[in-house]
């Protein structure tokens, strides 16, 4: 079934980039076949108004749909972290249309974004339609992303792992297969219709030397510095337009109106990249170019994506982390020669390939992917283990310093509490409404001490909720607290004066079990009555804590054992 | 509050100070781009002409009352480097839109200036939006 799905995503792959290949064939009148990012000589009124157009027909597209389904379209790593994979069908073909107009107008963009979207949606409805478990519909929402990955690269390893990686959140031998078969399936399609070739073709022998591994991490230190930079930029970008005021609808195209203009000067900027990447690896560019270019590509990315055109950042992490490796060796080539090192000879493809995967490490936040697309690209072990030391450190310096990739931090500026693709929708299913016990015992609690004890005897409930006289929540006593002997002189007193009695400490239905353990400890009780709503405060169940503490280790031990791909990990049933 | 207040100020100038290093940098990459020999007839070397472009656009987003230095400054070199770049660069763009295109990377530079030194830091009271209210 993998194999399947991985091809018909592989074929839809081939399908978006071709409609945006046409697109731009079109419409910035370039040679068939070529990218638009490698084209010098576009007409320079298509290039200020095309992506101002394209961000009037992108802002007016999302607000139709905005107003049609005004939620936010869950992507493959929401989903199978917050929703066991499930994924509509309809939003990912909206936000692969909108991605297409996006990329197809110019906006500096990349399209994987709407590749990953395609191929884990169609995989999703496919696992829906079929009653798949949600451990396995996970696996098959990876699989799609993998196909998809694998088909724009021409590369099954780095597709593999950038589902591993990005969307199932960990390697298990038990999806090794799947998702393999996915990734390899993929990549045949797209070779039997497209052709072997790699997608950046690179002659060139990679030479390295010891001295240059040292070099190579300080070039990562530096790629996590622009990958840091280039995902708070977007952010800014975002808030700045929203303090503007202006309407949702006319965002993409002031942003379009900044990347014509950008793009005026820096016409590399337009669309993903992929030209541009292929024209600084084949021949590099003078280093006042490449560094002018660096900012013109972190400024056009970060203003179309925070401006709202649709779109990743995975391929404009690429060139602009080959741009930044490439000006590194140019600059590094000029100081040895200043300081009389004429004779060492620095590899440009070693440094650029080392930019290339540091940076988009560093903002896709998958390293795996990185170093076997890398490997994939130039079929050299000694350009991977370059790349490896860069990446390793770029990776290292984002995690510590910064925290995040880019699609965690969108999560986190959107307030969605994820950091990875980890199931924790099991977490947010598990709620105090599902687990309490509804026979819950109340009493006025003006009732007599004497009368509760008549009432319930040692051993007839180990707790009973108080309520007032309009029904509301007043308050839990144990009853073995009112059988205490220190209350027999107390008898005829009502229970609220002769205990102590706390009323704030309760659960809502709504409230998943950690919060629910949080509260017990809180509240050092054994037991906590479940109201139906803050304000209205009715009695409708209660919750222990021993029993939230077994369920919510339960839920941890078969979230685990289905990770790691063995139900009987933790033994039988 | 005030530590608060001295962190958020810190991040301002450190925004300026970046954002002036990159449009350095642009600048420095756009510079070169120009082909044409008549175009690259520069008062400075290239170089000192991008960083001091650079230096103007970040003094001008400084939070600070002299920062309106900066943005005087910024305009005219910004219009007469971008026009070069825009007639020099293969190809070349017409002269009316060269005019019009470095007039309007010189009006959003400086406004972007304005805007950066003297953004609204939170809303005035009782303004119906957040931020709507100037300092």
């Amino acid at each position: 079934m993998s194999a399947g799905l991985g091809a018909a995503v592989g074929l839809g792959v081939i399908v978006v980039q071709s409609m945006v290949q046409r697109i731009h064939e079109v419409i910035f009148a370039i040679p068939s076949g070529h990218h638009l990012s490698e084209s010098s000589q576009l007409d320079w009124w298509r290039v200020l108004l095309l992506p101002i157009v394209g961000g009037a027909l992108s802002g007016g597209a999302s607000a139709l749909i905005r107003r049609w389904r005004p939620r936010e379209i869950v992507d493959a790593i929401e989903a199978n972290a917050l929703f066991g994979g499930r994924m509509s069908l309809t939003d990912s073909a909206n936000l692969t249309i909108l991605t297409l107009i996006s990329s197809g107008f110019g906006a500096s963009v990349g399209l994987e974004a709407a590749y990953t979207q395609v191929g884990s949606g169609i995989a999703s409805w496919l696992g829906q339609h079929l009653g798949f478990r949600r451990s396995d519909l996970r696996t098959l929402v990876g699989c799609g992303a993998a196909a998809a990955i694998a088909a724009a690269f021409n590369a099954p390893l780095a597709g593999a792992f950038y589902a591993f990686e990005l969307v199932i959140g960990s390697y298990s031998p038990l999806v090794l297969a799947p998702v393999a078969i996915a990734a390899l399936a993929g990549t045949l399609m797209v070779r039997a219709i497209s052709g072997e070739e790699a997608i950046f073709g690179l002659d060139a022998q990679v030479h390295i030397a010891g001295t240059d591994y040292a070099l190579f991490a300080g070039v990562g230190v530096l790629a996590a510095g622009i990958a840091i930079g280039t995902m708070v930029a977007v952010t800014r970008v975002e808030r700045f337009l929203r303090r503007q005021h202006l309407p949702l609808w006319l965002r993409p195209t002031i942003g379009g109106v900044a990347v014509g203009l950008v793009a005026t000067i820096y016409p590399q900027v337009l669309g993903s990249g992929h030209g541009a990447i292929q024209q600084v690896l084949e021949h590099g560019l003078p280093w006042s170019i490449l560094v002018g270019l660096i900012a013109a590509k972190a400024l056009a990315s970060a203003i179309s994506v925070g401006a709202g055109f649709r779109g990743g950042l995975f391929s404009s992490s690429l060139l602009l982390g080959a741009v930044f490796g490439g000006a590194v060796v140019v600059g590094l080539q000029f100081a040895l020669l200043q300081v009389g090192f004429a004779e060492i000879d620095l590899d440009r493809t070693a440094y650029t390939l080392v930019g290339m995967s540091s940076v988009a490490a560093g903002v896709v936040g998958a390293p795996l992917t990185m170093i076997f697309l890398v490997l994939e690209l130039t079929g050299s072990f000694l350009a991977t283990l370059g790349v490896m030391v860069g990446v390793i450190i770029a990776s290292l310096v984002v995690r510590l310093t910064f925290g995040y990739s880019f699609a965690t931090w969108r999560f986190h500026v959107r307030g969605v509490p994820i950091r990875g693709a980890y199931d924790i929708g099991w977490l947010a299913d598990l709620t105090v409404g599902k687990l309490m016990r509804r026979d819950a015992q109340t009493i006025s609690r003006n009732t007599t001490v004497g009368d509760f004890r008549e009432r319930f005897p040692l051993g007839a409930a180990t707790s009973v909720f108080l309520v007032d006289d309009e029904d509301r929540y007043a308050g839990t006593v144990a009853t073995a607290d009112v059988h205490n002997s220190d209350l027999d002189d107390k008898l005829d007193r009502p229970l609220h004066e002769a205990l102590q009695i706390p009323t704030d400490q309760f659960l809502l239905p709504g409230q998943n079990v950690r919060v629910a353990l949080a509260r017990f400890l809180g509240a050092a009780t054994e037991t906590l009555a479940v109201l139906d709503g803050a304000r209205t405060l009715r009695v409708v169940g209660f919750l222990t804590e021993g029993y939230a503490l077994r369920r919510y280790n339960q839920e941890l031990e078969r979230s685990r054992a289905e990770d790691l791909g063995d139900r009987t990990l933790f033994g039988p049933g | 509050m005030r530590v608060e207040g001295r962190r958020r100020r810190l991040n301002r100038v450190l925004t300026a100070v970046l954002l002036g290093c990159v449009l350095a940098a642009f600048t420095l990459g756009a510079l070169d781009q120009r082909v044409i020999a008549e175009d690259r007839n520069d008062v400075l070397p290239v170089p000192l002409e991008a960083v001091l472009l650079g230096a103007f656009f970040a003094v001008g987003s400084l939070p600070v009352a002299w920062s309106i230095i900066g943005r005087i400054m910024l305009p005219v070199p910004t219009f007469f480097l971008y026009f070069t770049v825009l007639i020099g660069k293969s190809p070349p763009l017409p002269y009316y839109a060269a005019f019009a295109v470095a007039a309007i990377y010189s009006g959003a530079l400086t406004a972007l200036a304005r805007q950066l030194a003297d953004r609204p830091d939170r809303p005035a009271l009782g303004s119906r939006h957040p931020g709507a209210g100037h300092s």
